[in-house]
């Protein structure tokens, strides 16, 4: 088991890839705190996860100051520190730029980026972790031009931007940070993205991947890895998984 | 909102005039494709707080049914 020994705390635990990422991570030993806002779906999938130790919490990443100290305090009451953070967590609303309204920035960019970047500051202190690894999924959105999605490739490309300079900020203090591009992958989120499209225009879609639509276990694989002692020479990497949408 | 308000919004939305944007309009005649459906969830999401499902818009068929869901 890769992650034998492991904590991880993953955002967006409740469903899509944060939770094909809770299951790869508990499957492979490590023990998983979920966080997500929909408490129903966290308990559920928590107590569905093999091994034991798993801890749910429900929280809104749209009030960040408040949220993430609390977040990270509750994660480590059972006295383990944590090893990993994965931030799965995000919004995707498809808005033609001329319908953005500065609400609607406020809202994506606190979900998406401002979160990562205040978990990142509570994850690193010494009462949650010694050292660690952080993935932030990301997405190819932040280096290809998608119709409607101006705004959320925006939060994206802050993302990658960013994990950079923590790499380099964060190396010396035993931290490695990395991100992985999804394309288009089955999960609920893409299915409220095409939830206009007809069969054609998804099908169009579909031939942007050679290997078509991902699943969220093909991202949770990467994810796994780059927990993993397997990657420990990797850092600041940006890392598609996107059935080769970016080599076309 | 008004219906002056709602006339402009549609009419932004379309990128007519908002002459152009009367109820018996057809959407047929304006560009009625997925990314203006879209932007009308959006629209609806930040002008007026509600949830357009994407299977009501698909039966829209006159500007008509837009202004009646911004009731």
């Amino acid at each position: 088991m890769i992650l034998a020994g492991q904590k991880v705390l993953i955002t967006g635990a409740s469903r899509g890839i944060g939770e094909a990422c809770a299951r790869r991570c508990a499957s492979e030993g490590a023990k998983v705190v979920l966080v997500a806002r929909n408490r129903e779906r966290l308990d559920e999938v928590r107590d569905s996860l093999p091994g034991d130790g798993h801890i749910a919490i429900s929280a809104d990443l749209r009030n960040p100051d408040e949220c993430v100290p609390a977040i990270l305090k509750k994660a480590c009451e059972d006295g383990l520190k944590l090893t990993g953070l994965v931030h799965a967590a995000g919004i995707a609303p498809v808005v033609p730029v001329k319908m953005i309204a500065t609400a609607e920035l406020l809202d994506i960019f606190t979900v998406n980026y401002f979160s990562f970047m205040l978990l990142v500051r509570h994850f690193i202190r010494k009462t949650a972790s010694d050292g660690g690894s952080i993935v932030a999924i990301s997405s190819v959105a932040a280096c290809s031009g998608w119709q409607g999605l101006s705004a959320y490739a925006g939060t994206k490309g802050a993302l990658n931007a960013s994990i950079r300079s923590l790499a380099v900020e964060l190396a010396d203090k035993g931290f490695r940070v990395n991100s992985i591009m999804p394309s288009n992958i089955d999960t609920d989120m893409l299915k409220e993205m095409t939830s206009v499209l007809n069969e054609d225009e998804i099908e169009q879609l579909k031939k942007k991947q050679p290997l078509g639509f991902g699943a969220p276990e093909d991202v949770a694989n990467a994810v796994a890895f780059l927990l993993s002692p397997a990657s420990k020479f990797i850092t600041g990497t940006l890392l598609p998984v996107d059935g080769g949408y970016t080599a076309i | 909102m008004t219906n002056e308000k709602k006339i402009e919004l549609l009419a932004e939305l379309f990128e007519v005039d908002a002459s152009e944007i009367t109820p018996d309009k057809k959407l047929s005649e304006l560009q009625w494709d997925s990314m203006n459906m879209l932007g009308l969830i959006a629209l609806f999401k930040s002008e007026l707080d509600i949830k357009l499902p994407a299977a009501k818009i698909r039966g829209f068929s006159t500007i008509n049914d837009i202004l009646e869901e911004m009731k």
